[in-house]
């Protein structure tokens, strides 16, 4: 059925660079520029299959299972693109385990995948094994790393994941127990028929394990430790596909469920996100785990368009999970570049970037901007859509306090611009951003400048892309 | 020319001699003066042009010049006879005095500067005689003071005199402000600030009686703080520090009489507020022979003309506070002469002898000075009210329409202020041009410093206003019948008494200054604690600056405080402590993986609890 | 077009700033002079374009839909206020690019930010939606913090952080309130005409008032939260405190007119009060903190706190007289204050000191460049013949009025402010000549230029007073009428 093929034609094509990166990967000498040239292809090809099967709708292979439609299409294009700007910088992988750089590219195609079919699963079991699929391509990626940290951080990562996974199986055997069956359109039935204690509590474990992926207090935890630990280009990823994945499967869980207590559950969690990780983030030199603690903030941000429990919500959601996948890639085209000694980037390393490369600092500066939504990047409509959404349900202190946190949140930022631009470089190097790093980086920049001044054109997609939803 | 024409050239041509003077010649210090005179002649011309053409006539309106809802503002000329006198007054001093300065000034390196704020001034006064608005003339009163400002501290590198220039701004702006607030109540009560509209009966009659007081009073602290009048008048002394023409101009002629121009000017005003005047007498009284008796101890010619002036000014509010326009309008008339007058032949000498001290004048010579002397004579004559010389007259009338206010208490303390008066005035006199060998008055610490000869064009000014000290007194009749007020006739029996008193003082002068071998020294050094009082201006400056300088310190130096250590200090307080919790928060994440599980789960066991109810 | 022309024209500078090469640094700021006068003419034309007569309020109207489903759209008009403030805003970045001619240091950065800024501030007088109001009002803030941190002078870093996060934290005030706005109409527009027409429930108005009212006020420099604006203006580089304290605190004052006042009436007639006497206090307090004051910046620092008192008090009286003074004072404190920094600049580029002890008898040595100051100085302490006396004095009706007990405060918060402008004259300009200071230079007549031009304007609109108060005339009645 060479519709159905063309359906799921982004997930094959990754598909199938994964394995042509495996059998190269085998070869007697394996060659990593290879392997990156294959990915890279295969990545590029899968924005295009993106592109093609946008507004196509349909269920390929398995009715109920699989659905395509531009809610998924829509998150695949934005994996596949930004997957595309993490394996643009990853052609020199400096903190990756020498032996390893050829398999790379290998985990960041199959944990893709993985989410892949997440966004498209709507059936549960499909769903775990998808999320399983993308999570052990990353427990690998993180694995890589030359430091010890790295395996420090990937050995907590897989043990928070699998417990993680544990309570979401558990919730997942609750809702089938209750609901008898798998089918998500079953269990939204059943959730508006009536709420259940049994259900409810199966929902809120399951959900627990996809708020981890959001690195959502108090299920950040691993956050930090991971983004220090792994090698750059996998915090990259993880940053940016992992977490667009994760904006994904959590909309449209969200949006089955029936408000009430859910809602006010995720303001909680919403609020102790934005306050740890505005706060935890204000002492932090290593910039890796600063990005961390400001994912998580970016979580909590995120969290108040489910609260919304709207459309709008949900819209706002796609939307920011987008602009902020792109603001992550664009900083971390500054951040791999400045750590190519295999060292993590921290608030000295980059000291003085401006005279050392004004083009990385110009980059930074933006992704910066981005993060802390400021005009005219895209950083701020994600913001404005965001608290619009809480706003529409009149929760006027929850935005008050997310307002008063960016304000927060503004100081680590400026002081990463104050050490980019004020700071004397000293004898540090110059930064030299590779023609694919500035490509990424470009790339990237046009994307949240562009939307940042004219966000209409995304902002309907995401407005049909949350109509599909529940 | 239309009256309108001619009121608009009047007033405005010296602003041109200002701005060429300040932007364009500056490097042309000669023909910035020469432009200045030029200009002030037209202004001149024009004054008497306007007074030659029919009297009386209505406000010309040239153009509404701002307007807001409730602030309808018309930018005219009011050009009755009170505002033709005092325009043909203030030209006419003004430009003696610019020709004076021609030679006084001399060699100064801001001749042109000195030049364009004289035309700054012209401008300011000028439009503020001829105002048909009270708005527009409070625009104008603030100019005069700004033009004040800027020449008593023309001399800027000297400390003293940048410090009177500032004191003199702030005195008067602390009147001004009062003035200001009753200039409000007036237009929110009669929703009109036109003069002439204003000085209707019925518009007054309109305003509430308390209302109306308080306005009155608002507007007083105006007059009180131009016309340097106590509280307020230690601002005058101080602006001796000014170039001598300066304060010929402003500290005597013109700018600190716009204070009692503008009480003449609102006479029916204050007439009609309840319990004002008597306010206002006292004030003049206090501030009359307060004045007086500081005067009678200074050695500076000018101060002793600045507390004259102060005191002069005093005599005119009694006048007009007595309910006599014609008293108050006549004294100042006459006082412009003879004032202006007295203190050109006092830059005379400060120019030939190089020293303002009188002892010093009169050693050196002074009375060489032929011209400046006799000058000097008729003026002091004028200014102690001998007759038959201008300031005779016009204090007669004060005297008498004293007579007729109900506290004949106030006459008695005139009597004692115009005998003080003769008495200064022939001190000054007799110790600038009668040296006495057996004097006890110790010499000057400095050397005097010569500037050179009293030139020509010195000397003509001084020669017209000694005519018209002579001569003013005369006018009387004619200047009642401009301001369409009645002149006071004073009996000889209301005269004599005056008569006596000012030979009196002058007398007492003589026997102890002026006679051959006088000793120099005044009756009031045997009662040492008053002439200390005196000659340390009853400690006033100290008070003030004590007090009131000393409490807006103090507030100013908490505000200062509060915003270091309270605003500034909360707000680096709460960036602090955020910074504190971040610490705090961050070390939190201990990196113990069975803490991190442990707690998830834990969190996740209490939401079940909550969620599922169980 | 031609708003968008006002806005596009510093943009298109931005551009080619940013292709000019860095060491050509004479061209990046021919590029910025000339995109001024260009903004000044184009400000010219949308004066002499609007008719203060009409009975359209907002008058050269641009729309175009932006995000429809949002409600957003790029929508652009001026009344007279507007037009007023936009040639204010062209006036100071022409006449600050002139100022920073002898500007050595990144120069090419430096205009880039500089340009940016203005992009705002442009962005925001002509913005009719709320929400590219709010977008171009970020836009305007943040450069500010490069600008100092970078350029500046005197704790700069720490001057630009509290700058940065005072006025966040304003924004953060801000963000929800006009969000709220937009979902309590129902109208799904941020169309703030149409916003202005819908009547919102009182107790709402009541409740979100006073969010936008400080939201804006800190940028204003309203009391007490006004610590960031003295700081700022000293650590900033001359033509930055020139437009920060000269247009940006406009934009606090503008937003309260623009958003606060006509969408939310019953708002401001409840709490018109407590605002007028926190303005009284900005008024009297400014005025007694800058009378200890040794640093010249610091004195037109706190002077520019006390200056906006008068135009928050004016704003609060909710009279024509009142607003219509508190406009005009916008623009000529916007106007003097632009002198102020732009004569202690050169001064202060000579001498790398600003403490007026260290000074004395100035105008001996540099009359011309003493001139400017002291022509500022008068300006300030509300001397009639310049343009801040007029707004001075209808604010000061109004106040006096509308609420005698503050109105007489800040009548004789007069006094105070000639006390301090004096005592900066008396030490730094006149007295006895410090002849360590026998060497400055004194002004070229091309460093004249800038500040002569902000002095004929300043003398312009004290003689015809009309020039501005017709053009915002029918605006203000509009504004005052709808409360």
């Amino acid at each position: 059925m060479p519709k159905d093929l063309l359906l799921f034609g982004p997930e094959l094509m990754l598909l199938g660079g994964a394995l042509l990166v495996f059998i190269a990967s085998i070869a007697k000498e394996p060659k990593s520029e290879a392997t990156w040239g294959m990915a890279l292809l295969a990545s590029f090809a899968a924005v295009g299959l993106s592109l093609l099967t946008l507004h196509e709708r349909g269920a390929p292979f398995f009715p109920g299972i699989y659905r395509v439609d531009l809610f998924s299409q829509l998150l695949k294009l934005g994996l596949s693109a930004l997957l595309c700007g993490v394996i643009l910088i990853s052609r020199n992988l400096p903190s990756v385990r020498p032996s390893a750089r050829v398999d790379a590219p290998l985990f960041l195609l199959l944990s893709t995948v993985g989410m892949m079919m997440l966004v498209s699963a709507t059936e549960l079991l499909t769903m775990y094994v998808s999320l399983e699929l993308s999570a052990y391509g990353l427990y690998i990626a993180v694995a890589l790393s030359s430091k010890p940290r790295g395996s420090e951080a990937a050995a907590k990562y897989v043990l928070f994941g699998a417990t993680s996974s544990a309570i979401t199986l558990y919730g997942l055997s609750l809702v089938y127990g209750t609901v008898g069956s798998t089918s998500m359109v079953k269990l939204s039935g059943a959730l508006v028929a009536g709420a259940d204690p049994l259900l409810m509590i199966g929902m809120l474990l399951m959900f627990a394990g996809l708020l981890f992926k959001l690195a959502l207090v108090p299920f950040h935890y691993w956050a930090p430790d991971a983004y220090e630990g792994a090698p750059h280009q996998m915090v990259a990823f993880i940053a940016s596909v992992s977490k667009l994945g994760a904006v994904g499967i959590v909309a449209r869980f969200a949006a089955m469920l029936p408000g009430g207590d859910s809602a006010t559950l995720f303001i909680a969690l919403s609020v102790a996100s934005m306050a740890l990780g505005n706060l935890a983030a204000l002492a932090q030199t290593d910039l890796k785990r600063l990005i961390a603690y400001s994912a998580v903030a970016h979580a909590g941000y995120l969290m108040l368009g489910y609260a919304a429990m709207s459309k709008t919500g949900l819209a706002a959601v796609i939307f920011y999970g987008m602009i902020y996948g792109a603001s992550s890639v664009l900083a971390f085209v500054v951040l791999s570049a400045l750590g190519r000694d295999g060292e993590n980037p921290t608030m000295e390393s980059i000291s003085g970037l401006y005279q050392r490369s004004p083009l990385a600092a110009l980059m930074m500066l933006v992704a910066i901007f981005t993060l802390a939504g400021i005009p005219p990047t895209a950083g701020f409509i994600g913001k404005w859509y965001l608290f619009a959404a809480a706003l529409q349900r009149g929760q006027f202190w929850l935005v008050l306090v997310a307002a008063a946190a960016s304000t927060v949140a503004l100081y680590y930022y400026l002081q990463v611009v104050k050490a980019m631009y004020l700071a004397p470089p000293e004898d540090r190097p110059r930064v030299e951003l590779t023609f694919t790093d500035s490509l990424a980086g470009l790339a990237a920049l046009g994307f949240v400048i562009f939307y940042g001044v004219y966000p209409a054109p995304l902002w309907e997609l995401a407005q049909k892309a949350a109509a599909l939803l529940g | 020319m239309s009256s309108g024409t001619l009121a608009l050239l009047c007033t405005h041509a010296p602003l041109v001699g200002c701005f060429g003077a300040l932007v364009v010649l500056r490097r042309a210090p000669r023909a910035a003066a020469a432009l200045n005179i030029l200009a002030m002649l037209a202004s001149l011309g024009a004054a008497l042009a306007i007074f030659a053409g029919s009297n009386h006539q209505p406000p010309t309106i040239i153009s509404l010049w701002l307007s807001s809802e409730g602030v309808p503002i018309s930018f005219g000329f009011l050009l009755d006879g009170t505002n033709q006198l005092m325009g043909i007054i203030v030209a006419l001093i003004a430009l003696c005095i610019q020709v004076y300065s021609l030679g006084y000034m001399k060699g100064d390196p801001g001749y042109a500067r000195y030049f364009g704020l004289h035309g700054l001034f012209a401008w300011a006064m000028l439009s503020f005689v001829y105002s048909a608005n009270l708005l527009q003339a409070f625009v104008f009163w603030e100019l005069v003071g700004l033009a004040s400002f800027l020449l008593i501290g023309f001399w800027f590198e000297k400390p003293s005199a940048a410090a009177a220039a500032k004191k003199a701004f702030v005195m008067t702006r602390i009147g001004d402000v009062g003035m200001f607030i009753g200039l409000i109540l007036l237009l929110s009560s009669t929703s009109t600030l036109d003069i002439a509209q204003l000085m209707q009966a019925s518009t007054l009659a309109s305003i509430p009686d308390a209302r109306l007081t308080l306005i009155a009073l608002l507007l007083f602290c105006g007059v009180v703080g131009k016309s340097a009048q106590f509280p307020l008048h230690t601002w005058l002394p101080d602006a001796m520090e000014g170039p001598t023409p300066v304060s010929a101009l402003l500290h005597s002629a013109t700018m600190v009489a716009a204070g009692v121009f503008l009480y003449a000017r609102f006479h029916p005003l204050f007439v009609a507020a309840e319990g004002v005047s008597n306010i206002v007498l006292v004030i003049a009284i206090i501030t009359a022979i307060l004045a007086a008796t500081i005067a009678m101890v200074q050695r500076d010619m000018k101060r002793v003309l600045a507390y004259s002036s102060i005191s002069q000014l005093a005599f005119m509010l009694l006048g007009l506070g007595a309910g006599s326009l014609y008293a108050g309008v006549f004294h100042l008339t006459t006082h412009a002469f003879f004032k202006a007058l007295l203190f050109l032949c006092a830059g005379a000498y400060i120019h030939q002898i190089g020293s303002n001290d009188m002892v010093t004048m009169g050693r050196q010579g002074a009375a060489k000075l032929r011209l400046v002397s006799a000058g000097l004579v008729i003026g002091a004559a004028a200014l102690a009210g001998l007759p038959p010389l201008a300031g005779f007259f016009s204090k007669e009338s004060i005297l008498a329409a004293l007579h007729g206010a109900h506290a004949n208490a106030f006459v008695y303390g005139a009597y004692l202020a115009s005998f003080l008066t003769a008495y200064y005035t022939f001190r000054m006199v007799f110790l600038v041009l009668r040296p006495s060998d057996k004097s006890v008055l110790p010499a000057e610490e400095h050397e005097p410093h010569p500037h050179g000869d009293v030139t020509g064009s010195m000397k003509l000014p001084i020669a017209i206003l000694t005519v018209g000290a002579a001569a003013a007194g005369f006018a009387g009749d004619f200047i009642a019948k401009l301001i369409g007020a009645k002149a006071l006739h004073p009996t000889y029996g209301e005269m004599a008494p005056a008569i006596g008193i000012a030979l009196a003082g002058v007398i007492v002068a003589f026997f102890e200054f002026g006679r051959k071998d006088a000793a120099q020294q005044g009756f009031i050094t045997r009662v040492g604690a008053l002439d200390t009082l005196f000659e340390r201006k009853y400690y006033l400056d100290e008070i003030y600056d004590k007090v009131a300088g000393g409490l807006v310190s103090l507030i100013a130096s908490v505000s200062a405080v509060v915003e270091r250590g309270v605003l500034d200090g909360t707000g680096d307080l709460a960036g602090n402590l955020t910074i504190a919790t971040g610490d705090a928060t961050a070390r939190m994440q201990s990196g113990r993986l069975q803490l991190y599980i442990g707690s998830a789960v834990l969190l996740i066991v209490v939401f079940c609890y909550f969620v599922g109810g169980y | 077009m031609v708003l968008s022309a006002i806005i596009l024209t510093p943009l298109a500078a931005l551009f080619l700033t940013l292709l000019i090469p860095a060491r050509n640094d004479k061209a990046i700021k021919a590029v910025s002079a000339l995109a001024g006068a260009v903004t000044v003419a184009l400000a010219a034309y949308v004066w002499f374009k609007f008719d203060p007569y009409s009975t359209a309020r907002y008058q050269l109207v641009e729309r175009v839909e932006w995000v429809p489903t949002f409600g957003i759209s790029y929508y652009l008009g001026v009344d007279g206020i507007g037009v007023l403030m936009t040639m204010l805003n062209a006036i100071v970045f022409l006449t600050g690019a002139l100022s920073m001619w002898r500007l050595e240091l990144r120069v090419k950065e430096y205009f880039a930010f500089m340009l940016t800024l203005v992009i705002g501030v442009f962005g925001v007088f002509v913005s009719l939606d709320l929400f590219f109001f709010f977008f171009f009002y970020e836009v305007a803030v943040l450069p500010m913090y490069p600008l100092i941190a970078v350029w500046g002078s005197t704790r700069k870093e720490y001057a630009a952080m509290k700058l940065t996060l005072y006025l966040m934290a304003g924004s953060a005030l801000l963000f929800p309130a006009l969000l709220s706005i937009y979902y309590k109409s129902g109208l799904n527009t941020f169309d703030m005409v149409a916003l202005s027409g819908h009547k919102f429930s009182e107790a709402y108005q009541i409740f979100v008032y006073p969010f936008i009212y400080i939201g804006f006020g800190v940028l204003a420099g309203m009391f007490p939260v006004h610590g960031w604006s003295p700081t700022g203006h000293v650590a900033a580089p001359t033509a930055v405190s020139m437009l920060h304290a000269g247009v940006l605190m406009k934009l606090g004052a503008f937003g309260i007119l623009r958003v606060a006042m006509p969408l939310l009436p019953a708002g401001a007639a409840y709490w018109n009060g407590p605002f007028a006497a926190l303005a009284t206090c900005n008024i009297v307090y400014g005025a007694l903190v800058a009378l200890k004051q040794d640093d010249f910046k610091f004195v037109i620092g706190f002077s520019s706190v006390s200056h906006m008192g008068i135009v928050l008090l004016g704003i609060n009286m909710l009279t024509i007289d009142g607003m219509g003074g508190a406009v005009f004072q916008m623009f000529a404190h916007g106007v003097m204050t632009a002198l102020f920094f732009s004569a202690v600049g050169f001064i202060y580029d000579q001498a790398h000191t600003r403490d007026i002890h260290e000074f004395g008898g100035l105008s001996k040595h540099v009359p011309i460049a003493s001139a400017f100051f002291i022509i500022a100085g008068l300006c300030g302490m509300g001397v009639p013949g310049f343009a801040s006396f007029w707004a001075e004095l209808l604010v000061f009706i109004a106040a006096v009025k509308t609420m005698p007990l503050f109105g007489v405060l800040a009548v004789v918060g007069l006094i105070i402010s000639a006390l301090f402008m004096l005592r900066v004259l008396k030490h730094a300009f006149f007295g006895p000549a410090n002849p360590k200071w026998q060497g400055l230079r004194d002004v070229t007549a091309w460093d004249a230029l800038p500040r002569a031009i902000l002095i004929a304007v300043l003398i312009l609109f004290g003689f015809i007073p009309r020039l501005a108060l017709a053009l915002i005339a029918s605006s203000v009645r509009a504004l005052a009428g709808g409360i």
